[in-house]
């Protein structure tokens, strides 16, 4: 069972393949993503986000998760080096962060309700357990950033956590959809692999924002994989992305 | 959930990260504005409305959230909202014969000039090739999406100004100045 809603500014899909699947888990998943949402919005002014960058209310004083969220972007800031920063312009944006972390704690929602196979997918930023419908490993596609039409690459994805950071280029010039970082020119997507999708979309946006040496950061990463996309065209791979591309004679 | 320093709890991400630090050497170069070469430009000049749907099992797209003849066709601008911090934007929903079929980012970011660091260290294990369009038998896709909340918001401002009810109040359905709020836009 599938269902995508669209929600916090992108579709959120949630497939279910175990037989045994009830709409109400995905209310439940789809119930939590609201709560982040009004949690953690930076376009709602209720959120805490926004009461905190008003003055209204201090970071010590926030609920658990959004201290576990500063926690966290601290942490994140200090591993990479301080590419990674939620703090632009003495205001907080926290989304570099939240959308994986949400991904996977809505990942951990439905194995606490015992489900086995199934995908959380936030606007790109997907976990994978199990196996899809016909049984087989998942595979996600990488987006062609200069064609959303087209797919350039075939990832199988096994209990994975994927996450692209990217730009959307309009005319001469470049949008980060994002909006998390400094603005680079040279990688126009990056998307990393590992064993989670809170970890491989904080590497994936700190990494995306070191431009090219981005790729360079993922490779030196144990556990983690990457596939960059500059502006010519040209890919970029760490060399055990290997292990994710299908075989010749599956593919 | 976890609240210590190990969330997902998990061994040592970082053990090879000291390495790098260490190894790399970086330097600050300012980018004096914005240089993307045209082949990269490709079709990326106007969002499809099928841009908003990035996975192939969405239930969800642009298109199928837009009953046919619920809108009046025509060209409608969304509100101008505020896209993080790199500006604002603001997006053109073209409908025709009652359906959403493109839409379009008439406003966007502009950029600033920054700087960048760069590695002049090139690691040759890394792999290179040319992007290419695979026939790919895929279950979810990844990848930059155009998809934001901005977007989102402009769009539910342009939808509402082209819904029947909103056209029976003013005729000029191909107003290129609305500014009018998003209250009661369709539900996307």
């Amino acid at each position: 069972m599938n269902q995508t809603r669209l929600m916090m500014g992108m579709p959120i899909s949630v497939e279910v393949v175990d037989a045994e699947v009830s709409t109400s888990a995905f209310d439940r998943v789809f119930d939590y993503f609201r709560y982040v949402d009004e949690t953690f919005s930076t376009y709602k002014d209720s959120s805490e986000i926004m009461r905190i960058n008003r003055g209204e209310l201090t970071i010590e004083n926030a609920s658990a998760d959004v201290q576990l969220i500063f926690k966290l972007a601290e942490q994140t800031r200090i591993e990479t080096d301080g590419y990674f920063d939620i703090v632009h312009d003495d205001h907080i944006d926290p989304s570099g962060i939240v959308k994986g972390w949400a991904v996977f704690e809505a990942a951990e929602l439905l194995r606490g309700m015992g489900y086995h196979h199934y995908f959380v997918d936030a606007g790109g930023d997907i976990q994978t357990r199990g196996k899809n419908s016909q049984g087989k490993d998942w595979r996600v596609g990488v987006r062609n950033p200069f064609n959303p039409q087209q797919i350039v690459k075939s990832l199988i994805v096994p209990d994975c956590g994927v996450a692209t950071s990217g730009t959307y280029l309009r005319g001469d010039h470049i949008y980060n959809p994002k909006g998390d970082h400094q603005l680079q020119t040279e990688v126009v997507s990056l998307t990393v692999i590992g064993p989670n999708v809170y970890e491989a979309d904080r590497f994936a946006t700190a990494a995306f924002a070191m431009g090219k040496q981005g790729i360079h950061f993922i490779e030196e990463l144990d556990d983690f994989e990457g596939y960059m996309i500059d502006r010519n065209g040209k890919a970029t791979l760490t060399s055990g992305l290997s292990q994710y591309l299908p075989s010749p004679v599956n593919h | 959930m976890s609240t210590n320093n190990n969330y997902p709890p998990r061994p040592n991400t970082l053990s090879r990260r000291a390495r790098y630090i260490g190894m790399t050497a970086v330097a600050a170069a300012a980018i004096a504005g914005i240089a993307i070469s045209q082949n990269a430009l490709g079709n990326a000049n106007v969002v499809t409305a099928a841009a908003l749907t990035p996975t192939k099992r969405g239930a969800i797209t642009a298109a199928t959230a837009t009953p046919s003849g619920l809108y009046v066709d025509g060209k409608y601008d969304g509100d101008v909202v505020r896209a993080s911090r790199w500006g604002n934007l603001q997006v053109r929903a073209v409908i025709e014969n009652g359906k959403l079929v493109d839409v379009e980012i008439i406003d966007y970011p502009h950029s600033r000039s920054t700087s960048q660091r760069i590695n002049s260290q090139a690691i040759p294990w890394l792999i290179e090739e040319a992007v290419q369009a695979q026939d790919a038998n895929i279950d979810i896709i990844t990848g930059a999406t155009p998809t934001s909340e901005a977007f989102i918001m402009s769009l539910e401002a342009a939808l509402n100004d082209a819904s029947v009810s909103s056209a029976n109040a003013n005729t000029n359905n191909s107003s290129s100045t609305n500014s009018s709020g998003s209250v009661g836009a369709p539900s996307l």
